[in-house]
């Protein structure tokens, strides 16, 4: 596994152009975290002027609630993950190092595994941009903090973790399917930002809800801010086990698949 | 007899109804420099990419080092198929220490290898900046690592200037010299006569003959011969067990002597046949002519 593990890393941190991408991205989540707040008091502002009732302006980045707003803000950017996975892992089929990596010796179950190793390395990378930018503006915007406040709502980690570790195995099992990047990056961002959203639209609700880029998004529901309370939505503030079971049994059916075809295609 | 380092029986692959490799069958023992002569497109690489686990077979079989084949194998095997594949980014050094981390070797030989195969100075250098004989000396350079019993070299001199050619001609022989088994696909069958010892000719995926090089350059010869009556002549030698393909060229008929017969041999069954000769020399044919008679003959 450690083996494994020196092989990916040699890939990828010799390569500026995935410490581009790396930094940009930690750069993208970091500026709408950081920028949310202000964004989002504009707006409420606004409404408070043609509202007969005041609206409160209510901070996003109180503890413990900020683990919930900032984890749904920041899934997001989840494309820009999954463009970086396909960018990364469609690499090893144009530089076809992948047939050189298994006649020097690596075994196509080893293969799967480092390609494994990367996706969940970017999750966690991505997992511990949110947590430090929860506990950067957490500790500035919270009045009367104790410490149990500060770890009350980090559940809502986890679940973001795995909700862009589903995305990227999504993006992963495409990029192993088409093998060209860019192919792979137009099929992805069809389907994420039209089929799925049509589909999910022109479908019963009963079966649209299975869809699995719903289910991952589920698992974090909306935050409830002032202005959401005011319009009298509720929001579900707990994560249900049902989509995380969901989400992971998907995960599996990618990983399953994306293992298969490794395991079977000539390289 | 040496031990057996690779054992091919009866492998078959397709592509649709295209068959790559057809029912190839062959044996390769320690020490010899073994060249899969052919064609573009009649099976080399498709053969060692299935040896080398990278491509799935059809049917047949095929064993390494007489045993059963494993994820150790193909560490003791050194091989580059087609074209060398690096990562373009990395150095010369780095993209030799990803390979020895997937044999699960120390680094330690790395300096003398790019030495051997004349990176050492450029050894810092991206890959996508080499030339292409540099990256084919590196992609050989590669095959090296972890000491391999065995090295598998795909087309190595291809797209090379003259010069390039005679740098992996000579790095081959030297390794070669170190008592290493090379296993070399080319379409060049001076490439051939220069370094290998042993040969198998491939086309259309079927194995059309395989011996020792000096033995097919040497022994095989070529009668040219008349006599009066033509006709009588093509037809006893047809039927003759101890010549091949003879055919009418230039009012000579020439054929190949079977190994083992003589021109005294030859001389005596036809006149024994009641035809006189007025005409019979032997010529040594190079194995180019060789090999494009068996082309010829299988057309």
């Amino acid at each position: 596994m450690k083996y494994l593990l020196r092989i990916e890393w040699r890939k990828h941190a010799k390569n500026p152009i995935f410490w581009a991408v790396i930094i940009l991205y930690i750069i993208s989540v970091v500026t709408e975290l950081f920028g949310a707040e202000a964004f989002i008091n504009r707006i409420t502002s606004n409404a408070s002027k043609n509202s007969p009732i005041p609206i409160p302006n209510l901070s996003i980045y109180t503890f413990p609630d900020i683990w919930h707003s900032l984890t749904y803000l920041a899934g997001f950017l989840k494309p820009l993950l999954a463009f970086a996975v396909i960018l990364f892992v469609t690499n090893e089929f144009s530089y076809k190092t992948i047939r050189q990596h298994i006649i020097n010796g690596l075994s196509r179950e080893e293969v799967f595994t480092t390609k494994l190793i990367f996706i969940v390395m970017l999750s966690f990378v991505s997992a511990v941009a949110v947590s430090l930018s929860v506990l950067i503006l957490g500790l500035f915007h919270t009045t009367g903090l104790q410490f149990g406040m500060i770890t009350q709502k980090s559940f809502f980690i986890g679940a973001y973790f795995l909700e862009i570790l589903c995305v990227a195995g999504f993006a992963m099992l495409l990029s192993i399917i088409l093998k060209r990047s860019g192919l792979t990056i137009v099929v992805f961002s069809v389907y994420f930002f039209i089929a799925e959203p049509v589909l999910g639209f022109e479908l019963n609700e009963d079966v649209a809800r299975y869809l699995p880029l719903k289910t991952f998004g589920r698992m974090i529901d909306v935050p409830n801010t002032a202005l959401m309370k005011l319009f009298g939505v509720n929001f579900r503030e707990y994560i249900d086990l049902m989509d995380v079971f969901l989400s992971l049994l998907y995960l599996s059916i990618f990983l399953v698949i994306t293992y298969l075809i490794i395991k079977k295609r000539d390289t | 007899m040496e031990p057996c380092i690779l054992n091919i029986n009866e492998l078959s692959k397709s592509y649709g109804r295209i068959k790559a490799v057809d029912k190839l069958s062959l044996e390769i023992h320690k020490g010899e420099v073994f060249a899969l002569l052919g064609p573009n497109g009649s099976g080399k690489t498709t053969t060692l990419g299935i040896v080398l686990g990278a491509i799935d077979l059809d049917g047949g079989s095929y064993q390494w080092f007489d045993e059963e084949f494993n994820s150790t194998t193909l560490r003791r095997i050194g091989s580059i198929l087609e074209v060398p594949l690096f990562y373009p980014f990395m150095s010369a050094t780095d993209n030799l220490k990803l390979i020895a981390d997937i044999k699960r070797i120390s680094y330690d030989g790395i300096d003398e290898i790019l030495t051997q195969v004349g990176l050492y100075q450029r050894r810092g250098s991206a890959f996508r900046t080499f030339s292409l004989g540099m990256k084919q000396r590196l992609a050989v350079g590669a095959a090296l690592i972890g000491n391999p019993e065995v090295l598998i070299l795909d087309e190595p001199t291809n797209g090379l200037d003259p010069q390039g050619i005679a740098e992996i001609r000579t790095l081959i022989k030297s390794i070669a010299e170190m008592g290493k088994t090379i296993i070399l696909a080319s379409h060049l069958l001076d490439e051939v006569q220069k370094i290998c010892s042993h040969v198998a000719v491939l086309d259309h995926g079927k194995c059309l003959f395989t011996g020792r090089v000096d033995n097919m350059i040497g022994k095989t010869r070529m009668v040219e011969i008349a006599a009066d009556d033509m006709n009588a002549l093509l037809l006893e030698l047809t039927a003759y067990e101890g010549v091949m393909n003879p055919f009418l060229i230039d009012g000579y008929i020439k054929a190949e002597l079977i190994n083992g017969t003589t021109p005294a041999d030859l001389n005596n069954y036809l006149f024994g046949k009641g035809l006189i000769i007025n005409h019979l020399t032997i010529e040594k044919i190079s194995l180019e002519k060789y090999f494009l008679n068996i082309l010829a003959d299988n057309v």
